[in-house]
This record gives C-alpha cells, structure tokens and sequence, in this order.
C-alpha cells in the first residue's frame, strides 16, 4: 500500500515536470518567433533557425502535454457510455481504454526511438539539433504515456471532465 | 474494406471510451496492418500530423488567452460591457454576450470564454434575481461568439486540416460579421426572455464611467486589433502574431495591470501545455488518419456519394450542415474539424462553396455542438459554473439554441456574410 502511494507520488512528480516541461517549450516558442520578427524588422536579418526550433519546440509542448494529460485522462473522449454502463461493465471499458492507451503509448516510445536513432546522423537545415530530433518528445512521451496508462489500470484515478 | 476497418475501428474504439487521438491512431494502425504497410509510417505520420508551421499559432494563442484570463484583461472588459449595455433590460444577460464578443477577441476559445465570464457573470446574475438557468443559457450560447471572433484557433485549425492553402487573415475576416450577427441576435433573445420574465434593469452609470472603464480596458481590446491589422497589412505571419500577442499580453498583464505574478504565470503556463497537449495530439493523430484517407480516396468517395444523391448546391449544403450537426454533438470541436474538414470540404468545393465560407459553417455549426449533448464540452463547464443540471439547462436553452440555429442557416446561405469583409480588406 506504502510502496503503491510512493509509485504514485512519483508518477504524479513525473507528470508535474512533463507539464512544466511542457509550459517551458511554449514560452520557448514565443521567443522564438518574437525573435523572428524583432530580428527581421530591426536586425534586417531573418534567422533560418528559428522555425525547425520552433517546430521542435511544438513536438515537446505536444507531446508531454499529451503525456501528462493521460494521467489526468483530460483528453477528448466520448465517455458517455463507459459512465452510464453498469458498475461491472463500466470497469472493463475504462481498463480496455487504458490498456489501448498504453499500447498507443508503447507503439510511439518503440518505433519512435527507432526513427530517432535511424536519422540521429543528419542534421536538419539551419540548426545543429538532427533532423530526427522531433521523434524524441515524441517516444519520452509514448514511455510517460505508456506508464500513466498503466497506472490508471492499477489505480484508477477519480473522474476528471475533459478539457478544452 | 480498408475504409471500414479505419471507420470500424475508429468508431468501436470511440465508443468504448478510448480517447479521440488514441482511437485515430489505433484505427490508423489497423488499417496499415490490412494493407500491409509499414506500421512504423504511423508514428511518421503522427509525427507530421504536428510538423505543419501554421500550427505553431494554435498553441501560442491558447497561452495568450489563459495570460490575459488570469491576468485582470477579463475582468476590464466584462466591466466595460457592464457599462456599455448593463443598463439594457436583461441588463447583465446583455453584458455577457457583449463580453463574449469582447473577450473572445482575446481567447479565441469557447471554453475560456463561459469559464472567464460565466465564472464572473453567473453569479452576478443569480445574486441580482436573474434565475439561474437564464444566467447559464445565456452565457454558454454567448461563448459561441468565441469561436469566430479573430483570434479563433479554430479557424487556424482549420486552415492547416485543409491543407494549409486557406487564407488565414481570409478566414479571421470572414467571422467577424457572422459573430457580430450572432451577438445582436443572442442580445434580442436575451432582451425578449428577460421582459417576459420581468427582470431588473441597472442605472446608466454615466459616459464618464464608461469612458474610464473603455481606457481601463484598452491594452486588451488593442490586442485585437494588434493581430488582425498585422497579420492583414502582411507586417507578420499568423504564427508571428501568436508570439506577439503572448509577449503583449505578458507585457500588459504584468506590467500595467501588476496581476500576474510567478506563482500565477506557473500555472497559466501549465494550464496552457496541457490544453496544447490535447488539442495537438489530436490533430498530429489525425494527420495520420488524414493521409489513409487520402491514400483510400475518400474525399473522392464522399463528393461521388453526396453528388449522386443531388446536384442542387443548397440542398448539398444542408445535408452537409445535417450531417455535420449530428456529428457534432457527439464529436468536441478541435478532433472533429480535424476529422471532417478532409471529407466535407472537397464535397462543398465541388459544388461552388467558397472554403472560407464553408470554415465559418463548419466552426459555427461545431459551435452549436458544444452546448449540444451528449458530448458539449461548454454546456459541462457552463452548467458547472452554473451550479444547475444539464437538463435544468436544457429545458429552458431552446430560445438561444433556436436563435444560434437560425444564424447558422443564415449565415450558411447568405454567403455574403462571410466574403464580403474578406474581399473588401484584401
């Protein structure tokens, strides 16, 4: 019971910080393109580097924004159904939907790390990140993914009403 | 049978309770199975569904909007509508539509814009003797203004699900008449339901008054005019204009109204991340699901099937609003202009739609959609708010439901509506 509660409070630690994380890749992003601007109307000189950065940027506030919204299961859903379905059923479709969750999750953690590491060796025009760069958000957040889905099917959760 | 194994998936999926972005990309997934494609391409796909530039506006102007929300602009212009139209019988009904239209010009979210004002206003309303279903209908129906007014991520949307080569200035242009239409129509209704019920009207509070709160108000109101003359005269792009409203709303909020501190920046910035996360992993999931049905002709498909049935344009067009009316009370907004922009607007081309006329359908229709149930997302957090059941709400809705309907119709065949602003800043 201890050890589940510490799991818990490490996986609710983990989701804070993919979220600042997140929040950190939007501020990014506006300074980004802010600094595209200033530099093209006051430096008269418009940086090639600030759209793959920006677009880098986008996949991470994406993608860990979508990670730790799996922990909070915010993302849009119709779940009309699973709450009204009786006790026994509503059980199996909310851990149906966590196991394809998780499985969602595993398929872009694995395959993402591989077109990561398939294309690590070619930078991307304009900056030094490699031109696969955008599959690494992509496949941390499948793994968070993967984990929150896994612990919503161990714990679950209370209900949160989706976002938008 | 590649087709129904996306859709049959999709909808399988969908209705057990798996999220939206998690059931496209399953789908996805199972089709590439079928026809024996490289499973790997999803994630490739996924990964492209969010690498398109014009989508770098979506999430900056969801951080703009949650800034100037928890940094005091909200607050500065609910009370300039309080002074402009709070006198007017219905009087605070009034003030939340003219909110509505105000605020949404800084948000561009439905969501933010009931969570905003119907957290302000409701209470306001139930505590002046309004009843409390008015409050909630009132303010959720106003939230729709949100969606057209510029800087609606909503029409940023869907210009990047059709393909990107839809104008966006064109498209923040053409809302803007259709959500004026529909202030001063959801101001009537609110005027006629409050004289039959009898409800108080407020003192004028003076031209002074209003003038102080106009000045109070500015640097918001600025904003939009920041935007939209910017991204019109060519002076920045879409995105540029994103990452200046953010730095402008920081700005303003910080060091003019002193609001925002850290501690509340924090938050805004976590708040936002979140909500991009979601909106986003729908659209880069659905650029997946996109390019199957693209690679399975399925635009194609959907003009043939709808043309065979007619060729009479108006007819077409009201089928497609039908069509579109049903999925969207069971669809949020975001997941399924993603969805439905690739099917329908190759089918509304076909029959001589423009596409920024058919946008402004499409997101005042999927408006609707959202104080629609089973699924509307405003009607939730509206009746929330509210602190009064859905069907409470949706007893009395049915004036505005009914008026938001009826600006749907007009401005879906008055096409003038939407194009003539466009034509005339062009």
């Amino acid at each position: 019971m201890t050890e589940t509660t510490a799991d818990t409070r490490l996986l609710a630690h983990t989701a804070r910080v993919a979220t600042l994380v997140a929040g950190a890749a939007l501020v990014g992003m506006a300074a980004t393109e802010a600094w595209q601007v200033f530099a093209r109307y006051v430096l008269n000189d418009s940086p090639g580097w600030t759209e793959p950065v920006a677009l880098f940027l986008l996949a991470t506030a994406m993608s860990l924004g979508a990670a730790a919204s799996v922990r909070s299961w915010s993302h849009f859903g119709f779940f009309i159904l699973a709450h009204n379905a009786p006790p026994a059923l509503r059980r199996i479709m909310e851990a149906f939907a966590c196991i394809v969750v998780a499985a969602v999750g595993a398929a872009l953690a694995i395959w993402g790390s591989q077109l990561l590491f398939d294309g690590i060796d070619i930078p991307a025009a304009g900056t030094l990140l490699p031109e696969s760069a955008r599959f690494l958000p992509i496949a941390i957040a499948g793994a968070l993914m993967c984990v929150f889905a896994i612990e919503r099917l161990v714990v679950p959760a209370p209900k949160q009403p989706a976002e938008s | 049978m590649a087709v129904a194994i996306l859709f049959g998936v999709f909808i399988l999926l969908l209705i057990s309770g798996v999220p939206v972005a998690f059931s496209l990309v399953c789908a996805s997934l199972a089709t590439f199975l079928y026809l024996g494609l490289p499973p790997i391409v999803v994630v490739q796909q996924v990964a492209s569904g969010a690498g398109a530039s014009s989508l770098l506006a979506i999430p900056l102007f969801i951080f703009a909007g949650e800034i100037m929300l928890r940094g005091g602009i909200s607050e500065r212009l609910i009370s300039l509508a309080a002074a402009l139209v709070g006198h007017v019988r219905g009087g605070l009904g009034q003030v939340s539509v003219l909110s509505s239209l105000f605020f949404g010009g800084v948000s561009g979210s439905a969501i933010a814009d009931v969570s905003a004002i119907g957290g302000a206003m409701i209470p306001q309303m139930v505590a002046r003797g309004f009843d409390r279903d008015f409050a909630v209908n009132v303010t959720m129906t106003a939230a729709l203004v949100a969606l057209l007014v510029p800087p609606s991520h909503n029409l940023i949307l869907y210009s990047a699900s059709a393909g990107g080569g839809i104008s966006i200035a064109d498209l923040f242009a053409a809302g803007i008449i259709p959500a004026l239409l529909l202030t001063v129509t959801l101001m009537l209704v609110g005027w006629l339901i409050a004289t039959k019920r009898g409800y108080a009207v407020e003192a004028f509070p003076g031209f002074r008054v209003v003038g102080r709160r106009f000045v109070s108000a500015l640097p918001g109101l600025l904003l939009v005019a920041l935007i939209f003359i910017g991204i019109r005269a060519g002076i920045f792009t879409a995105v540029e204009s994103a990452s200046i409203a953010v730095c402008y709303a920081l700005l303003v909020t910080r060091l003019i109204y002193r609001q925002l501190h850290w501690r509340d920046f924090v938050e805004t910035m976590a708040h936002a991340a979140r909500t991009t996360g979601m909106i986003l992993f729908v659209i880069a999931s659905a650029g997946c699901f996109g390019w199957l049905l693209a690679y399975l002709q399925v635009p194609a498909a959907a003009v043939d099937a709808l043309t065979s049935i007619t060729h009479d344009k108006n007819l077409l067009l009201l089928m497609m609003v039908f069509t579109l009316l049903v999925i969207g009370t069971f669809m949020d907004l975001a997941p399924m202009i993603i969805i439905c922009t690739p099917i329908f607007l190759p089918v509304a081309k076909a029959i001589g739609v423009d596409p920024v006329h058919f946008g402004v359908i499409l997101i005042l229709k999927g408006g609707i959609g959202l104080i629609t149930p089973p699924l509307g997302s405003v009607l939730f957090v509206g009746t929330a708010i509210g602190k009064i059941s859905i069907t409470e709400s949706l007893r009395t809705i049915w004036p505005f439901y009914f008026a938001a309907f009826t600006v749907l119709m007009i401005v879906t065949f008055v096409p003038a509506l939407s194009l003539w602003l466009p034509s005339l800043l062009r």
